[in-house]
């Protein structure tokens, strides 16, 4: 079992039958878990078109194929961009960017929880990257 | 400090709304079925489809702990039964964490009855002790005393009620016991009721 961040979709209409959760979620096995930020209104709907997963799985390459699903690097939370090539920085800073998320300011010194925080906190103000966890 | 525990002990078939447990445990169902919770073997049996009741008992703040023990039941695919917390009395609105027939321990929100899964724990739902810590930075979904999964989603801020939630898709009865709420200063759990004092005979003087 590994853990991976992710960046999907949302599903679901709200009932208990079919709640909202990210897309990613149907593809997990009875063995795998995950926790994920989810931003909703007043009424309990989303309202940003777009959840930030913190997947615990087995096998995480059956989420490859599920359409704007995107896997975030796997590295620890404490490194550095800097471990990433200059095409894996572009490609991460564009699974945020085109979702319209801030990447001013994140550079190959920023740290990958300090990109988990940015996502997490354009979801959810009251985001923090230590109480967003699923048991291994 | 405690401030519900219910081991559920009564007759079997007492109503829910009919039954006093132990401490701040009497029963108020919010949402929505017309079937009513009741006692079996001293424990509580879930009603058909969906349902929340609270209890009576007053957290100090918005931070607290729920839980209780699953025992058994779970045969739908959406089945589910599990605490609940910060729930309104009018409004159907709460967390809660529980066992599900689908994807083991399952962490959820309602908010105006619509359900967001904040999160899950994927191994098959057994006989556990399932507990939901309710704080404002996080809520944490612990399993048998093993924290499972931690959201830092706060949506839903006021106190409420402590209470369960139940998703019975086959009327197949969800079985709970042992629950309990208790403010995170006193750290208390579920506490059993007293055993009965033992009888004493006398002793008898043969002539």
């Amino acid at each position: 079992m590994a853990k991976r961040f992710y960046i999907s979709p949302i599903a679901g209409d709200g009932s208990f039958e079919n709640p909202y959760r990210p897309v990613l979620h149907d593809t997990m096995e009875q063995e795998d878990g995950g926790v994920w930020e989810i931003a909703s209104d007043a009424n309990g709907r989303p309202i940003i078109p777009y959840a930030l997963c913190l997947v615990n799985a087995v096998n995480h390459g059956k989420f490859g194929g599920l359409a704007n699903v995107d896997g975030l690097p796997e590295i620890t939370l404490d490194s550095t961009l800097s471990v990433l090539t200059n095409p894996q920085r572009n490609v991460l800073l564009n699974f945020l960017s085109k979702r319209g998320i801030d990447t001013s300011g994140l550079n190959v010194n920023s740290t990958f929880r300090e990109v988990i925080e940015r996502v997490g906190k354009a979801l959810n103000s009251n985001f923090n990257s230590l109480n967003f966890d699923v048991s291994a | 400090m405690s401030f519900v525990t219910d081991s559920f002990t009564d007759a079997d078939n007492t109503l829910l709304s009919a039954h006093t447990g132990e401490l701040g445990a009497t029963w108020t169902k919010k949402w929505y079925s017309s079937f009513n919770a009741k006692i079996i073997s001293n424990q509580l049996r879930s009603a058909y489809l969906n349902c929340t009741w609270y209890a009576s008992g007053t957290p100090a703040s918005a931070e607290y702990d729920v839980e209780a023990k699953y025992v058994s039941g779970l045969i739908g695919p959406n089945d589910f039964i599990g605490p609940a917390g910060r729930m309104s009395t009018t409004a159907d609105t709460f967390y809660t964490a529980g066992a599900a027939y689908t994807g083991g321990y399952k962490l959820l929100k309602c908010v105006a009855e619509s359900f967001t899964l904040l999160g899950s724990y994927g191994t098959s739902a057994g006989n556990t002790v399932v507990k939901l810590e309710i704080r404002d930075a996080a809520k944490k979904l612990y399993v048998d005393g093993v924290e499972r999964v931690s959201s830092s989603d706060n949506a839903i801020t006021a106190a409420g009620k402590a209470g369960f939630y139940n998703y019975d898709q086959y009327n197949s009865g969800l079985l709970i016991d042992n629950f309990s709420a208790s403010d995170p200063s006193g750290g208390a759990t579920y506490a059993p009721p007293p055993p009965r004092p033992a009888l004493r005979f006398a002793h008898m003087m043969v002539r």
